[in-house]
């Protein structure tokens, strides 16, 4: 049985080059167009002419489909058109007996449904058929495709890394005060 | 076990899967009137609108039932039950039950004021309305009623190439649906696209003997060679309805297992009232996704496996001629007391958010899609908010599980 993996966003990393929107639309449509790319970094508004802060580093976000467990666009769906794969994970949409209708669309939390009106179907992202070209393609890393029991790990890092960072530098500083108070 | 469900639409067969999941050796008979498997019934405006072929309106086919060892009955009519006996009488034989799942569904309503008997009337329901109407070969419609039926019918006999008029005896379309402003806006589109919009007309009578050859409102006679009648949905099952206990909405009062008065009997689907997830009082909803669910969780409860149903909800969603006009949950906003109402509008699109006590109860959209998973999760959840800001920033609780919208396999 294929293990379940899923993609794992890490905004520590994004640089939001946009070349997992690039790759995704290539492969997936053939052309590059971000607007039909299955994936979308979105930049947070208002950080463009503010200076940046410490904070405002995580200013790219990612929205694509979480390939949820109960999902919405399978509930709505009034063709059954929309399937979960048990062993894979995936939502995927059976375009032979889909009608467009785009009440997935309409349902999913994430908008991460899209209507090519090109090609007349609704499209999300189907993981690449198991090998996802946005991860294959991301510089930074800032995309990984990890098993599900996985998926915690790169915030799990990054908290530890905080968390190690703060404690070094409540120590540092405490011997900083105690050579202060020694030398005077 | 032996299981009867009555009725082959998607309640039904939702609940015949649902046996079939936590029972691998229960026998399973399905009866049904139509000769058809299963179809979707929200994609028949797609076919009559020659956008899909007839095969695409099924979603199982025949061979499909013997795998699932579902044995189907078609062509088959209900006459009575016998609940002592637990049988339930077939116009030729009698069929003994263990647990029975009533998922007759709806039929059409006609005024019994109407006159509707004569070639050139039609409902807008079933396949075999469908299949009728695509071999009726006419050139003008009125549409009577404008619901979503109604609404999809109109626009799928303009794709044909009819001149089509749309009768509404309420002040604004899509009266259930939307309110006044969204439905104004829909209004508009409809009729840049060709399709007249008659409001607050009533149907007096359908003139003519044979055939037909127009329709007489209260204002006025316009000529058709064509008449639909979109006038509403009444459950159906009048060989059950006596015996059993009924909701305020006329369909079969159940409990959230979907239970009925009757032991060992359970409905699903559009002849039942089940509990509103919003209000929490019984409701006629008639909508797909609900039936669906309310099929899989009377099919577990007769299985045994005890499930209880979340509540149906209503969330809408029509395709005008590419421009999606999405409802969800309560509407009546802002026109009733009680409710507030937040609009927001750009270019060609519109959005309103309804609230009761500061809780999301419905939304509605015109060409704004986008939004609208978002704040179908806020009308699930009952959030309160204070501004549409609110609604679509506020930090939630984990997001990736859509409960209660537990999921389907069929």
């Amino acid at each position: 049985m294929e293990e379940e993996k899923v993609i794992v966003y890490d905004p520590v990393y994004c640089s939001g080059c946009m070349r997992c929107m690039t790759a995704c639309s290539t492969y997936n449509n053939g052309a590059t167009s971000l607007s039909k790319s299955r994936l979308q970094i979105v930049r947070h508004e208002g950080h463009a002419i503010s200076p940046l802060t410490e904070e405002d580093d995580l200013i790219f976000d990612v929205l694509t489909c979480q390939q949820c467990n109960q999902p919405a666009c399978v509930y709505f769906c009034p063709t059954l058109s929309i399937k979960k794969n048990n062993e894979t994970g995936c939502v995927t949409i059976n375009h032979d007996t889909c009608v467009g209708c785009r009440m997935c669309m309409v349902s999913c939390p994430f908008g991460a449904i899209s209507y090519d009106g090109d090609r007349r179907a609704l499209i999300k992202c189907e993981l690449c058929g198991g090998d996802p070209q946005c991860v294959r393609f991301c510089p930074t890393g800032a995309l990984k495709f990890l098993p599900k029991k996985e998926a915690h790990l790169p915030k799990r890092n990054h908290l530890a890394r905080n968390l190690i960072q703060s404690r070094t530098r409540a120590i540092r500083d405490a011997a900083t005060r105690e050579g202060e108070h020694a030398g005077s | 076990m032996k299981f009867v469900i009555v009725g082959n639409g998607i309640a039904g067969v939702s609940a015949a899967h649902a046996i079939r999941k936590t029972k691998r050796d229960a026998s399973i008979t399905i009866v049904s009137d139509e000769v058809e498997p299963t179809y979707s019934a929200c994609v028949l405006g797609h076919y009559l609108g020659e956008e899909i072929p007839r095969d695409r309106v099924f979603i199982k086919n025949l061979s499909e039932y013997a795998q699932d060892g579902i044995r189907l009955l078609s062509s088959q009519k209900v006459t009575g039950i016998d609940a002592e006996e637990k049988k339930l009488i077939l116009e030729k034989a009698d069929l003994v039950y263990d647990k029975l799942i009533i998922a007759t569904g709806s039929k059409p309503f006609i005024p019994p004021s109407i006159q509707a008997e004569r070639s050139g009337v039609f409902t807008f329901k079933s396949l075999s309305d469908t299949d009728k109407l695509v071999r009726w070969k006419g050139q003008s419609a009125v549409i009577v009623g404008s619901g979503p039926i109604g609404l999809e019918a109109g626009m799928a006999l303009k794709r044909r190439g009819y001149r089509v008029v749309v009768i509404e005896l309420l002040s604004h379309i899509l009266p259930k649906v939307f309110d006044r402003r969204p439905a104004g806006l829909i209004k508009e589109i409809l009729e840049r696209k060709g399709v007249e919009v008659l409001e607050g007309e009533r149907l007096v009578e359908i003139p003519g003997t044979d055939t037909v050859t127009g329709v007489a409102t209260d204002r006025r006679t316009i000529g058709c060679d064509t008449v639909i009648l979109a006038t509403g949905m009444k459950p159906r099952g009048a060989w059950v309805f006596d015996k059993i206990k009924r909701g305020p909405c006329g369909g079969i009062s159940v409990d959230e297992k979907m239970q009925t008065s009757l032991a060992d009997v359970f409905a699903c689907g559009d002849c039942v009232d089940a509990r509103d997830l919003i209000t929490g009082r019984p409701v006629s909803s008639m909508l797909w996704h609900n039936a669906r669910r309310q099929g899989e969780i009377a099919g577990y409860n007769a299985a045994g496996l005890s499930r209880q149903y979340e509540g149906s909800l209503n969330a809408t969603g029509l395709n005008l001629f590419g421009v999606q006009a999405v409802s969800i949950g309560i509407s009546g906003g802002g026109e009733t007391d009680g409710f507030a109402v937040i609009e927001r509008e750009r270019e060609d699109a519109y959005q309103r958010v309804i609230l009761q006590r500061s809780e999301v109860v419905g939304v509605q959209s015109v060409n704004w899609p986008e939004d609208m998973g978002h704040l179908l999760a806020s009308v699930v959840r009952k959030e309160k908010v204070t501004s549409l800001h609110d609604a679509l920033t506020k930090r939630r609780p984990p997001l990736r599980t859509m409960r209660p919208f537990a999921h389907v396999r069929t």
